[in-house]
């Protein structure tokens, strides 16, 4: 029973195939998956743009007040970025948008009933304090941190602590870089920089769709949080998906693009799972030759696609909980190897346990 | 009330909505999410500039209320709202239960 | 976690609402106060899932507490364990009010006759549930004492009738004028103050799925021993404070700016100041939606 809640998921989840036509209790327990998940309103635009499946009138009033919600987040989406454009314009700087916000910004299959919390941006490493000052006389200030965050944000991180607007409440993560620049997997940002792309209509930038791709899978496999894992799956899914369709060289050109900013290994770990789980159209060759560029073996490529598969499955009872927190916890603490060199990251680890221990002792 | 919305794009990127009741506006701003309420002189000014929306009517509902130089809409309405000449709901002031 | 099959699914306006609980004061008060609800088989869709229950821990034994979950999400602290009726009432309000954006929803009691409803949006306080319970009382249908649910794309007002929630001293003042109600017991300290709920009349549950078109919004305001005042206000300044007192006006964003500048068109709105005069105040309501008809 439970097993066949994420199977059904998954199934709404693909759009090349229609999957079963489900009970009113198989539905109730797809949303409630989709719901932990994150992908309410995106199945709500599934069936609403792709028509890939149809679903009945009571689970249709639950989608549609989802796809309301979606879209007053993409009214506040477009609000920020005027208003973002404008210290933008002021510094002479492009305002190149990451993620969810460049999803909703250019209109990209990928935003359809993305849900996120922060908007996010890309600068040049330099023009950052300039930045950052810019911000605090249009009504942004840092949010609140203790002296060894601070230190982490400024010398290991990729981007500046994040910013609140004061009167607007939301909140902006000013990125220089995709990877923390402490990861052997850093890539060089300028090349990032140099190869961003006008959003169709506007003043605003976003990076070119190879970047956009790499940036999404890099986030899903060093972002060391799994809790909106599949959805990220569902972003690249729908990224590639389109960019194929729009230039039929695509999957050439983004494995030319991995190999040249040395992210392989996690754009094959994303597109593998896509694969796996949501049946993306990718060929085998094009995988083959990213796990040869990734240099990687069959004993770690085992090992690592059963932890992925574990711990892509929504955290809920419907879905087997323990085996989710455990693969999702081992690819925690992967992420952090990749990211940091051993000096910095058992004390940064063992901070982390310190704090959550103690954080749960005062609840 | 007027049914056919004249093209505010001329203004403002942002779609503006307009209801009239009895001689005062209703306008929304889907930019910002506020709604704000005119009455009295900023109204008929308003309802000036919303049946002939032209860069001199904006211009002369702005200069009524402020010495700078029209922008848009949206600078117009967050200046009058300032000077407390109309009043707004403000997005996300959602009530919590 | 309880087996799928303890649950009681139970039809509450638009909504399915599935209740796990072994809590006795819970599974009590739904007996008594939604025994006129439809129960649907466990196999029916539901819009949601709702759990109350005791935290593990020592918290169990000392100071116990109850905790109340929509799904797996937690969204409040836990409350001390006597409060779990009323905690089932507010969760649920919570859902609703973010959760079923094909409404606008609208801090308000409604109550119906003639097919036409008349709201009375309020701030705690300003006596809109005491008036509502009353008139209720009197032959008036409940449609909701506390969200009152626009349909977006009809206009009408969907009933969601669930028990009147009654505070402090309306506890008693209703329970004597009307003594055929039924009541939960009083919850006593909770942050409202004393809390009592009152069953819903039988025809407004049974009724539940019959709409009412909007035509008289009152603002209520309670003051002890005022003459009773009626003051009527301008449609946009209407549009102003039920958009205030609106849970998703903002997430519904040009749509509720269309769906609530129709509504007030189609209404007659009034400042209501009263001193407790139920009588007083159901004739004028009468005549109110006595006028509204031509």
């Amino acid at each position: 029973m439970t097993k066949l809640a994420f199977t059904d998921l998954l199934a709404k989840l693909r759009l090349s195939e229609s999957g079963d036509c489900l009970s009113d209790q198989r539905w109730e327990q797809v949303v409630r998956l989709a719901r932990s998940s994150g992908l309410v309103a995106r199945l709500a635009l599934y069936a609403q743009r792709f028509g890939s499946f149809r679903p009945p009138e009571s689970v249709a009033w639950t989608l549609q007040s989802a796809h309301s919600y979606w879209l007053a987040q993409q009214r506040i989406v477009q609000w920020e970025l005027y208003e973002l454009e404008k210290v933008c314009s002021f510094l002479g700087l492009p305002l190149i948008v990451l993620k969810g916000s460049a999803y909703c910004a250019a209109d990209l299959h990928a935003g359809l009933g993305r849900v996120f919390n922060d908007i996010d941006i890309l600068l040049p490493k330099s023009k950052l304090g300039e930045f950052k000052e810019a911000l605090k006389w249009h009504g942004w200030y840092q949010l609140p941190l203790d002296r060894y965050d601070q230190h982490y944000y400024e010398h290991w991180m990729h981007e500046l602590p994040p910013m609140r607007h004061i009167k607007r409440g939301t909140t902006l993560d000013v990125h220089h870089n995709i990877v923390p620049e402490t990861c052997s997997l850093c890539p060089n940002a300028q090349l990032l920089l140099d190869a961003a792309v006008n959003i169709d209509g506007t003043a605003y930038w976003m990076l070119s769709p190879e970047d956009r791709l790499l940036h999404s899978a890099t986030h899903l496999m060093l972002g060391g949080e799994f809790d909106n894992g599949l959805r990220d799956l569902t972003d690249i899914d729908l990224l590639l998906r389109q960019a194929c369709d729009d230039d039929a060289d695509f999957q050439r050109k983004l494995l030319a693009r991995a190999a040249q900013l040395g992210l392989a290994l996690p754009l094959f770990y994303a597109l593998w799972a896509c694969k796996a789980l949501l049946h993306t159209p990718l060929s085998d060759s094009v995988l083959h030759e990213l796990q040869s560029t990734a240099k990687l073996g069959r004993l770690r490529l085992k090992l690592m696609t059963a932890i992925l598969l574990a711990a892509l499955r929504p955290s809920h009872p419907l879905c087997d909980g323990l085996g989710v927190a455990v693969a999702r916890w081992l690819l925690y603490l992967r992420s952090h190897w990749l990211k940091m060199p051993p000096q910095l990251l058992i004390p940064h680890l063992l901070r982390k346990a310190w704090l959550r221990l103690s954080n749960s002792e005062a609840h | 009330m007027i049914d056919d919305a004249p093209a505010f794009r001329l203004f403002t990127a942002f779609e503006i909505r307009c209801r009239q009741f009895d001689g005062e506006w209703l306008v929304y701003h889907a930019g910002t999410g506020d709604t704000h309420c005119l009455q009295g002189d900023t109204a008929a000014l308003f309802a000036d500039f919303y049946n002939h929306p032209s860069a001199m009517s904006a211009e002369k509902l702005y200069d009524a209320y402020t010495d700078l130089a029209p922008a848009d809409i949206d600078a117009i309405l967050a200046s009058l709202t300032e000077r407390h000449l109309i009043k707004r709901v403000e997005q996300g002031a959602d009530a919590k239960p | 976690m309880p087996s799928h099959d303890a649950a009681r699914v139970l039809q509450i306006g638009p909504f399915r609402v599935r209740i796990h609980c072994d809590i006795p004061a819970v599974k009590q008060g739904l007996d008594r106060l939604y025994a006129d609800y439809p129960q649907h088989p466990s196999s029916v869709f539901c819009d949601f899932q709702i759990r109350l229950f005791p935290p593990v821990g020592i918290r169990r034994f000392i100071r116990k507490q109850v905790i109340f979950a929509f799904d797996q999400f937690i969204p409040f602290k836990p409350l001390p364990y006597n409060q779990a009726m009323p905690f089932f009432e507010w969760g649920l309000n919570w859902c609703i009010s973010g959760y079923a954006h094909r409404f606008l929803i609208i801090h308000a009691a409604v109550i119906e006759k003639h097919g036409k409803a008349l709201m009375m949006p309020g701030t705690p306080g300003a006596g809109k549930s005491t008036l509502c319970a009353a008139l209720v009382n009197q032959g008036w249908r409940l449609l909701s004492d506390e969200l009152t649910l626009i349909d977006c794309q009809s206009g009408v007002i969907q009933p969601v009738p669930r028990p009147v929630s009654l505070k402090n001293q309306s506890i008693d003042l209703i329970a004597q004028r009307y003594p055929d109600a039924i009541f939960s017991p009083v919850v006593n300290d909770t942050l409202k103050g004393s809390v009592a709920l009152m069953k819903p009349p039988q025809a407004a549950v049974v009724r539940a799925d019959e709409t009412a078109m909007p035509a008289v919004v009152v603002f209520p305001a309670f003051q002890p021993n005022a003459e009773l005042s009626l003051a009527p206000l301008s449609q946009a300044t209407a549009f102003m404070k039920l958009a205030d007192l609106s849970f998703n006006y903002s997430v519904l964003g040009s749509v509720g700016f269309d769906v609530l500048a129709n509504m007030v068109a189609d209404c007659r709105a009034y400042d209501f100041a009263y001193g407790g005069d139920f009588d007083q105040a159901a004739e004028t309501f009468d005549a109110l939606l006595g006028d509204a008809a031509s």
